[in-house]
């Protein structure tokens, strides 16, 4: 298949971030997150629906895995075939296992009195990804979250 | 992140949010948004309209002051002005459905008053 180059230089060497703790380590990865999108010249909307997945999927990490889990590490790349764009975000952690994916999301209440606080993280991955892929491998989870745009002229 | 307040009146309270209410964001202000919110003489209006990012655990903190008035017998809601960020985030949690959530400020105030 041909593949193009992406359209934007890559800088591989920035491209992975090891999270060493997760209270001060998510702030980072959300730096590094929009700092490598800059460099990668991914458009906003792509960007936050990124960061909304990476927050989701640290939180979860934190609440299912905690010190356990680390470290955690990110890897980011940005590909281009034509005008079509993708960035995937892959995010490995160390904690016991646990697939995001096969988490149902829970009913709407309908109404705030028989809403429950929390459990809206994996809703929202699943809304802003257009691909989410889990996988069990070595002893660590990989999730793999990919966002996709159109390139303009 | 910042959380401020204005009591517009003897019985309404805005409380302005700022900032990322991602997870850390969220840890910062929780314990002042708790204690705001917790007034029982004030029905409360959350002006969500400065606010860059919104996640999970910052929906969890207004789920759970609007449920904490509610039992006391006031009324929560949400203005977001036009911070199109944070409506799509409340839109595909569906918590329109359950949290009022106002556009423009002055509706928002009557909606917490009625």
């Amino acid at each position: 298949m041909n593949r193009p180059t992406p359209s934007v230089p890559r800088s591989p060497e920035h491209d992975t971030l090891v999270l060493d703790a997760l209270g001060a380590g998510m702030a980072d990865a959300t730096r590094w997150l929009h700092a490598r999108s800059a460099a990668q010249a991914v458009p906003a909307d792509a960007v936050t629906r990124l960061d909304q997945c990476l927050d989701e999927a640290l939180a979860n990490i934190a609440a299912h895995g905690g010190e356990t889990a680390l470290p955690v590490t990110l890897k980011f790349t940005v590909n281009a075939i034509g005008g079509h764009c993708e960035a995937a975000l892959f995010i490995s952690d160390h904690g016991a296992a646990f697939d995001p994916l096969a988490v149902t999301p829970r009913p709407q209440a309908g109404t705030l009195e028989a809403l429950q606080p929390g459990g809206l993280g994996i809703t929202l991955m699943r809304h802003f990804a257009d691909r989410l892929h889990y996988r069990r491998a070595d002893a660590c989870n990989h999730l793999t979250v990919v966002v996709a745009w159109q390139e303009t002229a | 992140m910042s959380i401020e307040f204005t009591d517009v009146s003897d019985t309404l309270r805005r409380i302005v949010i700022t900032g990322r209410l991602d997870v850390p964001g969220t840890d910062a202000i929780s314990t002042r948004f708790a204690a705001l919110a917790a007034s029982s003489e004030h029905r409360i209006v959350v002006d969500l309209s400065g606010v860059e990012f919104l996640a999970s655990m910052g929906i969890r903190a207004l789920v759970i002051n609007a449920k904490a008035q509610q039992q006391r017998g006031g009324r929560l809601v949400l203005f977001v002005g036009q911070n199109d960020a944070v409506g799509k985030v409340l839109d595909a949690t569906g918590i329109p459905q359950m949290i009022p959530v106002f556009h423009e400020q002055a509706d928002a105030e009557r909606a917490a008053l009625a």
